[in-house]
């Protein structure tokens, strides 16, 4: 990567990864929410943290909270959601801390701190982006709503992770980041199936980040496709009628964590309308790809619906992925981790 | 000395009231005509709903629902480390009624945690019930 690349990758992200804030905030139109994303794919532990502001029904707006999930490769996934109090975020900045747990872009790499309350878990990261980060257009979500979203698929992270009383080390690890926003209730009449393939891991340069919006009950696609980087360059994307997306079988949740832990026992069955394996294949112009992602273990976070007393569910699951295809005349064929998303309405 | 589970109880659903009132308004809904007799670690009271209020009151009053069981048996489903079936099936909770009062008793249950985490103050109340439980299991060692 030439020192002109990095330079123009932390330009897009300082001009384009920042905090927006809610119109609400000063004085504007209520129904703002944005987020920013991180998941660390380290080789003994995953870790998924995601830093929200949240409008909610009537005066309360930027409500703020820390999601922080790890998942040991020999345990299941713990972690917690918590409603923070000391926050700062000036929007326009990337810089923002939300009680003990902190993001900030310097010197061409994001430092991420992150530490529940009330559970022994923390992340100190350095995550320094490899590829070229991508801007959506606006994607509808529900009758009025809308989200953008910038991607950056591929980063390398350097830090420490502690769970429990295990201290990791993480010393290049693949990672992604993302960063969401829009206008939207939650409990709308949309949701979503999203992974991302980390290639790196195995030695390979592909990162792939498949997306697929529906209506509720997912009769209806509002926006779907696959985003494919080789190395630091985005390479492609195909998406509409070029590319086709199953969710496949059932995934059985059973005891998989859900924050905050007292939702369990509003809604404690095990099953949730998830798939065991996502197959996506895309055709245009002679390139050709074909990705299945098999779910793993599950995590799950209940956000309240603006609506109502219902909830949505966002389930984030480990996976492991097959990629197969021919894309700008490179034979593309290889296997390596991903993470998916599913977004539904609670049962 | 910590509050015990009825006053911790009688606290949140003053809390749901001020911070969640929609929550608040269906539990009441779904309670009016449901008072619930609450059997935790041996105190008994009745919680009961009228004139768009809630209060704890002599146990002897007429119930539709009885709920029986102790604050760790509580803390342990809120900290999902038991199920409610689960809890049911091994005795740690007790759980009486008319099938349509215990439908109203679980439809109130649902909106009351829908209203604990759409509210911060949820979270000092928990650890006061954690207090409250540590101090229960003490007393029964």
């Amino acid at each position: 990567m030439t020192v002109a690349t990095r330079m123009l990758k932390a330009e897009v992200i300082r001009r384009a990864d920042h905090w927006r804030r809610s119109p609400a905030s000063a004085g504007g139109a209520p129904g703002h929410k944005e987020w920013m994303h991180f998941c660390v794919l380290a080789p003994d532990v995953e870790v998924l943290l995601n830093l929200s502001l949240m409008d909610e029904r009537g005066p309360t707006v930027e409500v703020p909270r820390v999601t922080l999930l790890a998942r040991c490769r020999d345990r299941r996934w713990e972690g917690g959601v918590e409603r923070c109090e000391h926050v700062e975020v000036r929007g326009g900045g990337i810089r923002a801390r939300f009680d003990r747990s902190s993001v900030e872009f310097e010197r061409g790499a994001f430092q991420v701190e992150a530490q529940l309350r009330d559970k022994p878990l923390g992340v100190s990261l350095n995550l320094e982006p490899l590829a070229q980060p991508a801007l959506t257009s606006s994607i509808e979500l529900g009758a009025g709503g809308t989200m953008k979203w910038l991607v950056v698929p591929r980063l390398t992270a350097f830090g420490e992770i502690s769970v429990g009383d295990r201290r990791i080390r993480v010393h290049g690890a693949p990672a992604y980041h993302d960063h969401d926003w829009g206008r939207f209730e939650w409990g709308g009449d949309f949701g979503w199936e999203w992974s991302v393939v980390l290639g790196e891991q195995t030695g390979v340069p592909w990162t792939l980040v498949l997306q697929r919006i529906t209506d509720g009950p997912r009769a209806r696609v509002l926006s779907q496709g696959v985003l494919l980087w080789r190395g630091a360059r985005h390479l492609r994307t195909l998406h509409g009628t070029d590319f086709h997306f199953e969710a496949l079988g059932r995934k059985r949740v059973g005891r998989a964590i859900r924050v905050p832990t007292i939702m369990r026992l509003a809604a404690p069955g095990s099953a949730a309308d998830l798939p065991a394996l996502l197959r996506a294949s895309a055709s245009k112009g002679g390139d050709t790809l074909e990705v299945e992602v098999e779910i793993g273990d599950l995590a799950q976070v209940a956000i309240p619906n603006d609506r109502g007393l219902g909830c949505t569910i966002v389930t984030e699951a480990s996976g492991s992925a097959r990629v197969r295809g021919r894309v700008r005349g490179e034979k593309i064929g290889f296997e390596a981790p991903a993470v998916a998303e599913f977004n539904r309405h609670a049962a | 000395m910590p509050r015990d589970f009825g006053q911790l109880l009688e606290a949140a659903l003053g809390m749901l009231r001020t911070d969640v009132p929609e929550a608040y308004a269906r539990i009441a809904e779904r309670l009016e005509s449901a008072p619930i007799l609450f059997d935790v670690d041996g105190r008994e009271f009745l919680l009961c709903f009228d004139q768009g209020g809630h209060r704890l009151a002599d146990p002897a009053g007429g119930r539709q629902v009885r709920v029986a069981t102790d604050t760790g048996t509580i803390l342990a489903l809120l900290d999902d480390e038991i199920s409610l079936l689960g809890s049911l099936r091994s005795g740690r909770l007790e759980l009486a009624g008319s099938p349509g009062s215990v439908a109203d008793f679980d439809d109130a249950l649902n909106a009351f945690l829908a209203g604990a985490i759409r509210t911060t103050r949820a979270a000092d109340l928990l650890k006061e019930l954690r207090v409250t439980a540590r101090e229960k299991g003490d007393e029964t060692q």
